[in-house]
């Protein structure tokens, strides 16, 4: 069984308490008793040499011819007596043979010191035994009687230690008074010490199972500033630490989440086993699998678990585009080798799906405009190639050639010229000049000028405004607007039909709307309208020669664009078409230039 | 480390149930078991000196108060119904009555020349009835007595001779007087006015020691020392050592021994005229001690440490306090040690049935006994 630390703590105190209570009580025992006995025998060696010289003076004072040790005998209980009354102590007298001779108290036992006796003949030194009889302490005492060098006799004492007793007695009372009020003390403060001690110690295992959890924002309280305290200071400072280690981890992380969400591409990490890693959003857009676990939870993409099991198998680069859900995909396996680290692998995946389509879109222009160049050109090499073989001299056929030559040339110009303002503008740096201008005016001048195009094809331009404020901006380019605008009104209207041009003040807007009625276009072709490059179907327009270059909306759109403005298209199939214009007014614009410039012509 | 701990646990426990186990038993002189002691008493018996005493006399019953020069007479003081100055020829044991009188003697010494005895008696003023002590000079062929004292002076009963047969006295002025036996008188005054309570010569020197209560605490006494200056009879006394019990004066070495009181104990101290400092030389509960006439030992009277009956025991030392040997065993000693002057004698008295304290001074028993040594 183990015992709990604070239960080992309090039992090692007993120990210890124990053990040194009872050095303790065995030192003052065993000091006092020394010291009494010390005593007790210096006591009776100068009782011993009192008496001695008492007895020598008595037996001496007294005139005789006998030896000292016969006188002894003689007045040997006279001495006795007189010994004891002055000694306050039973004496006894022997003979030099050690045969009792006198005894203060009772003379019936003369066996009493006999070992005592027996030793102090052979050794002819005093002899002492401590005896205990009935729990008394009692010394008996032996010594010889040695008077001139002659030992003639031998004295005895019993000497009670009385003191030594009540001591021993009272003392020992004491300690096991003070034991018993020591040992409950002892307890009852080391119980209460150990708790007060371990609490401390008890809030660093609650809190460290609360870090452990996860919650790092705690700390522990506690006011003395001793190793407790240090360490609870230590504790506290590693949490704090910790936790702002944590924090910049988090946002480590979410700063590489930010990246990876912000990067365009698919993005899969995956460790050896083929564990997610991370992966992005892109990941469920593409294929539909959200917060994948491991590799193989894609269970309809095995072309990412070929990958993956290219990459382990050593090969370091593979690149790949495959068809999936509509969307044209790369895909870009490549290993993360890091020194101490395992390998792990990264698979992106890039959606090239607008690329691939401006691509297809950049080639069909490339055989748009081919074509477009190839058509003006047959024309114009025709034409001169026949002036040039057949020697025509009819001038009507010349003139009508060179005319034919001359408006192929200008379509050329055209052409080029829309390809030059498409590249100007594409420019970010492309600047406008922008002036106050009457936006009515403008349309009126582009209206009539469109006119006599329109009164070839038998088609009416109705232009209806409300008074309008003025606008800042290009004057040729915003003309250039409304004549694109107009110019495919007119391509794609039948012979009579109307084209409505309508401006109008809607919520500090101007809205221009030009309304044409011809065969309308498609939702589809809506979407791609305003694209570079696109054209709708040959078919649709009213002839060959108004084919344009795929460019016009496309610039219409950006001068629009440029002004702050934006270009719609409302239009159905058969119905067809009305392409609104919404521009800032002046007031509503905060920077302006000059009010008083007129626009160029 | 916690091997350690372990070790030192163990070790703890095992004492700990040793010492339960075991009691406290006694490990220095284990019970029943006989021991032989050794050595002495304590390191002061542990004397490479022995002494032996040849004979051990009871003289004659009276106080013994002096011995004369010659060491042929001792002067027993008896007080009884009537009060005797009796001389005792120390070789034929015979006792002479010397002076007979109802007056009562309170001390007696021989003059320098055993030419005569001055003792000091009460006397009754009939005109004032106040009790006076006056000193007396009386020869030794009892044909001469002079009275040394002036009427007026109530003279204390510790005097002193010197040398050449001059006493001297503290009279109750706190005067000291040098006299001689034919009434020539010196009155030295001291310059602070001490309590004498008694007093020694030092004829060599021209000194006075003497006992004085300290003039600042009444309640101790202290040893001074005064030289005659110049003939100048006022005193100069100078504070020799503190707390004094008791002295005595050896003029053959200017010396003087004295029982100073320190607290619980006392000590036995000795004093140079030449030294600055006194030196003490034994410590213990002591009830008189003085030279040897050669002043190269000191007899001293102990108390016995080990009953309350209030009886000393007389001991030799050296002058140094090396080699103390006892001399009697503890007695109900109420007098002076005298010394024979040329021989290794010494004279005391012994108060007998001491132990009938009720009874009257008059009815104790004093004898004088004769104790003859010798040392190795």
């Amino acid at each position: 069984m183990q015992l709990s630390y604070r239960v080992r703590m309090i039992l090692y105190n007993i120990l210890l308490f124990a053990f040194s209570f009872l050095i303790v009580v065995f030192c003052v025992f065993q000091g006092t008793s020394y010291y009494y006995i010390t005593q007790a025998k210096n006591n009776l060696l100068s009782m011993t040499q009192d008496t001695t010289l008492y007895i020598s003076q008595e037996i001496k004072t007294t005139p005789s011819s006998d030896p000292l040790s016969a006188r002894l005998v003689a007045n040997a209980l006279y001495l006795c007596k007189n010994i004891s009354a002055s000694e306050n102590n039973r004496v006894l007298l022997f003979d030099a043979n050690g045969s009792l001779i006198a005894d203060s108290v009772d003379i019936s036992n003369t066996n009493l010191l006999e070992t005592e006796i027996s030793l102090a003949k052979t050794e002819a030194a005093p002899i002492l035994t401590l005896k205990s009889i009935n729990n008394a302490s009692i010394a008996y005492y032996v010594a010889p009687i040695s008077i001139d060098n002659t030992i003639i006799g031998y004295l005895g004492f019993l000497y009670p230690m009385r003191e030594l007793d009540t001591f021993l007695h009272v003392t020992s009372v004491l300690f096991a008074i003070s034991g018993l009020i020591g040992l409950i003390i002892l307890v009852a403060v080391t119980t209460s010490f150990s708790r007060h001690f371990f609490q401390p110690i008890k809030d660093l295992t609650k809190i460290s199972k609360e870090i452990n959890n996860g919650n790092f924002n705690l700390t522990i309280y506690y006011k003395h500033t001793d190793e407790i305290g240090d360490l609870t200071q230590a504790f506290n400072g590693m949490v704090t630490n910790i936790n702002s280690v944590i924090l910049q981890l988090e946002s480590e992380r979410k700063r590489l989440a930010g990246v990876l969400a912000s990067i365009d591409d698919g993005l899969l990490a995956i460790d050896k086993k083929g564990n997610i890693i991370t992966s992005n959003s892109y990941i469920k857009t593409y294929f539909n699998v959200s917060n994948p676990k491991t590799i193989y939870d894609f269970q309809f993409q095995s072309f990412l678990r070929d990958i993956f099991d290219s990459l382990k198998n050593g090969k370091n680069h593979i690149s790949e585009e495959i068809d999936c859900n509509d969307r044209n995909l790369l895909l870009i396996g490549s290993p993360i080798r890091e020194k101490g680290f395992e390998e792990n692998y990264l698979i992106i995946i890039r959606n090239m799906t607008a690329a691939r389509h401006l691509q297809e879109e950049q080639r069909k222009f490339i055989s748009s405009v081919s074509h477009e160049l190839r058509t003006p050109l047959t024309t114009i090499i025709g034409y001169t190639d026949m002036l040039t073989r057949r020697q025509v001299a009819d001038p009507e056929i010349i003139n009508r050639s060179l005319n034919t030559i001359n408006r192929e040339g200008h379509r050329l110009l055209r052409l080029v010229d829309n390809l030059l303002n498409v590249n100007k503008f594409d420019k970010a740096e492309f600047d406008f000049k922008k002036t106050n201008l009457n936006i009515v005016g403008l349309i009126s001048e582009v209206v009539e000028q469109m006119q006599i195009k329109a009164t070839q094809s038998d088609i009416q331009i109705n232009y209806i405004s409300d008074a309008l404020p003025e606008v800042l901006g290009d004057y040729d380019r915003l003309q250039q607007v409304f004549i694109n605008i107009l110019h495919n009104a007119i391509k794609y209207s039948n012979n009579g039909d109307i084209i409505d041009v309508i401006s109008t003040l809607e919520d500090d807007k101007i809205v221009v709307s030009i309304r044409d009625y011809g065969p309308g276009i498609s939702e589809i072709e809506q979407k791609r309208i305003f694209n570079a490059f696109y054209r709708v179907e040959e078919d649709r327009s009213r002839g060959p020669e108004e084919g344009g270059s795929g460019l016009g909306l496309y610039i219409v759109k950006q001068i629009v664009e440029k002004h702050d403005g934006k270009v719609d298209i409302v239009s159905q199939v058969g119905e067809g078409t009305n392409i609104i214009v919404t521009l800032p007014v002046l007031s509503a614009l905060l920077y302006g230039g000059d009010a008083d410039e007129k626009p160029e012509a | 480390m916690k091997n350690l701990r372990r070790k030192f646990l163990v070790f703890a426990t095992i004492i700990t149930i040793v010492l339960l186990s075991s009691g406290c038993e006694n490990i220095f002189i284990p019970v029943n078991r006989p021991v032989v002691i050794r050595e002495g008493v304590s390191s002061a018996l542990q004397s490479d000196q022995q002494i032996s005493i040849q004979s051990y006399n009871v003289l004659a019953s009276g106080m013994v108060q002096d011995i004369s020069n010659s060491g042929s007479n001792i002067i027993i003081l008896n007080a009884g119904a009537t009060n005797t100055i009796d001389l005792l020829n120390t070789d034929t044991q015979q006792l002479s009555s010397f002076i007979n009188s109802d007056k009562k003697e309170l001390s007696a010494r021989y003059d320098a020349h055993d030419a005569g005895i001055y003792y000091i008696e009460k006397v009754v003023d009939p005109a004032s009835v106040n009790v006076n002590s006056q000193l007396l000079w009386t020869d030794t062929n009892k044909n001469i007595t002079r009275i040394i004292s002036t009427p007026e002076e109530n003279v204390n009963q510790f005097f002193a001779i010197n040398q050449s047969g001059q006493v001297v006295y503290v009279n109750n002025s706190n005067e000291l007087i040098l006299a001689d036996s034919e009434g020539n008188r010196t009155v030295y005054t001291p310059i602070r006015d001490y309590s004498i309570l008694s007093v020694g010569y030092l004829e060599d020197e021209q000194g006075f020691v003497f006992m004085a209560y300290d003039p600042a605490k009444e309640e101790k006494t202290n040893l001074y020392y005064a030289q005659i200056k110049d003939g100048s009879q006022e005193l100069s006394p100078d504070l020799v050592v503190e707390n004094v019990l008791s002295f005595e004066t050896n003029p053959a070495a200017n010396q003087v021994v004295f029982i100073k009181n320190s607290g619980e104990s006392q000590s036995i101290g000795t004093w140079k005229t030449t030294d600055t400092k006194t030196a003490t030389i034994a410590n213990g509960n002591f009830g008189t001690a003085s030279f040897t006439p050669d002043g190269e030992r000191i007899f001293y009277s102990q108390y016995s440490a080990n009953d309350d009956s209030q009886t000393q025991s007389i001991w030799i030392m050296d002058k140094n306090g090396a080699h103390p040997l006892q001399v009697t065993a503890p007695l109900h000693l109420n007098s002076k040690l005298i010394c024979h002057p040329h021989k290794p004698v010494l004279y005391f008295s012994v108060e007998k049935n001491a132990r009938n304290i009720d009874a009257t001074e008059d009815t104790v028993l004093t004898q004088t006994y004769q104790l003859t040594y010798k040392i190795d």
